[in-house]
């Protein structure tokens, strides 16, 4: 699954008003603590298909991560030209 | 009762707006952007749908730069102290209310800011002649009075801004916002500061501003925001970096009704029924005997405020016949000085007499007929 942190909740919901109107599954999580010792919440979303890359792509995306159960590896945040998803992993957590 | 004093704040309020607050206050509660519970986060998402509403409402291209305030007098505090710097010039004009002389004036003794107040005719009309000359190499910032909330005069944008070249423009619409179409990106408004409980119809305890991308104003309050916790530093980003503290979301949520009812029943069509209102209480007014009028209240797209006096009648004592009769309105300075001087009239004051949307033809009759017993009872008025 995914995570997607901001700078601030009026861009986690400005994110989530995009994700809502394309129908894209998603759900607002507190930001995970090994992520950041935020009070704040964040986007999760179990796949990070074409679309939400493409919708949060143009949004005030501080960083996003991937969580495989185990651990968080950071991602940049780019659509994949074949718009199947996001790659490059970073850094694990 | 009757309610005339609209431009202090509105009375009553739609319906609307008593929803908006009480589900908010009934049934939410939470702390915006503090807690990750759901409470929370539907405090945030009324946060942002009336930011966005607001920010739409005033054609604000990017709404993560309306910034709520505590009223008014708060958002022209942050323009104005968070902008100015040592020895800058300011430009503004004889129709200032004292939430923009007050700060200028702080700054004068302060920072050594160099003030010019334009002069206005006793009608309200800026001197653009005299604005464009006084503008200078440095002078940062213009700030307009955009509409009086003594005589209810509203300035021409366009000529403004065309006189003052780059200057920063920071509109003081207080009196203007929901009472004349605003479009910052059209008029070239750079930064606006509003109240949010006058011709908005939301509560007390609630004003607005929006800066343009570009500008960076200082802060003038810090602390907790909810977001990048782990340090001390006040955030860069927007809005959060001017509201910090638990904002006031009740007020917010009953914004968002107000917003509703405007957008439901038309902007145009209420401007419209406050100017009917307007015209046929300029009527009332001048059909009593000794009555005077100020300003240019007949103006075609002047403001429901209207300021009278009575020959040999202090505006206290016709304040205070009103208030035997139960009718609001407001006496005094409506903390303007410098404008009831460029009106001439300093010190005594005027009564204000301002209609609302919800003003009836009956209750201006009543007014009206208080103010002929008082001209007829003058020596024990």
């Amino acid at each position: 699954m995914y995570f997607f942190l901001f700078h601030t909740i009026h861009d986690v919901l400005k994110a989530e008003k995009a994700l809502k109107s394309r129908g894209c599954a998603h759900e607002l999580v507190p930001v995970p603590r090994a992520l950041s010792s935020d009070c704040g919440v964040c986007i999760k979303s179990e796949k990070a298909g074409g679309e939400i890359m493409r919708l949060l792509a143009g949004m005030n995306v501080d960083k996003c991560f991937l969580f495989d159960g185990k651990q968080f590896t950071s991602h940049t945040l780019e659509a994949r030209e074949d718009g199947k998803g996001m790659q490059s992993a970073e850094e694990g957590r | 009762m009757i309610y005339l004093d609209n431009a202090a704040t509105s009375f009553p309020k739609p319906d609307a707006v008593f929803r908006a607050l009480d589900r908010f206050v009934r049934e939410i509660g939470g702390n915006p952007g503090r807690s990750a519970h759901p409470q929370s986060i539907e405090a945030s998402r009324i946060i942002f749908q009336t930011r966005e509403k607001l920010a739409a409402f005033i054609n604000a291209e990017h709404s993560e730069r309306l910034i709520f305030t505590s009223n008014g007098t708060d958002s022209l505090n942050l323009a104005i102290l968070g902008l100015l710097e040592q020895h800058d010039h300011v430009v503004t004009t004889g129709l200032e209310h004292n939430s923009v002389m007050r700060p200028l004036d702080f700054l004068q003794k302060e920072r050594r800011v160099e003030v010019s107040v334009i002069p206005c005719s006793d009608r309200g009309e800026l001197d653009i002649a005299r604005l464009r000359s006084s503008m200078r190499r440095k002078t940062k910032a213009v700030i307009i009075n955009h509409g009086s909330n003594v005589i209810g005069t509203i300035q021409p944008l366009t000529d403004i801004r065309a006189a003052i070249g780059d200057a920063i423009l920071i509109l003081d619409a207080c009196q203007t916002v929901g009472n004349t179409p605003i479009d910052v990106r059209r008029e070239g408004i750079d930064i606006i500061c509003f109240s949010c409980h006058k011709s908005l119809f939301g509560i007390q305890g609630l004003g607005a501003l929006y800066v343009r991308e570009g500008i960076d104003l200082k802060p003038i309050r810090f602390g907790g925001t909810g977001s990048k916790s782990e340090s001390t530093e006040q955030p860069r980003v927007l809005p959060d970096r001017y509201e910090s503290g638990t904002p006031n979301t009740p007020g917010i949520a009953a914004l968002l009704g107000g917003l509703t009812f405007i957008e439901e029943n038309g902007l145009s069509r209420i401007i419209e029924k406050k100017k009917q209102a307007r015209m046929y209480l300029v009527k009332a007014l001048l059909d009593v005997e000794g009555v005077r009028l100020h300003g240019d209240p007949s103006a075609n797209d002047n403001l429901p405020v209207v300021s009278m006096t009575i020959k040999g009648i202090s505006p206290s004592d016709v304040g205070a016949a009103c208030n035997r009769a139960s009718i609001c309105v407001r006496v005094g300075l409506h903390c303007a000085p410098v404008a009831h001087r460029t009106v001439g009239t300093f010190p005594q004051g005027t009564v204000r007499i301002s209609p609302g949307y919800f003003t009836r033809e009956e209750e201006v009759n009543q007014l009206a007929d208080v103010l002929r017993d008082i001209v007829a009872n003058r020596e024990i008025a």
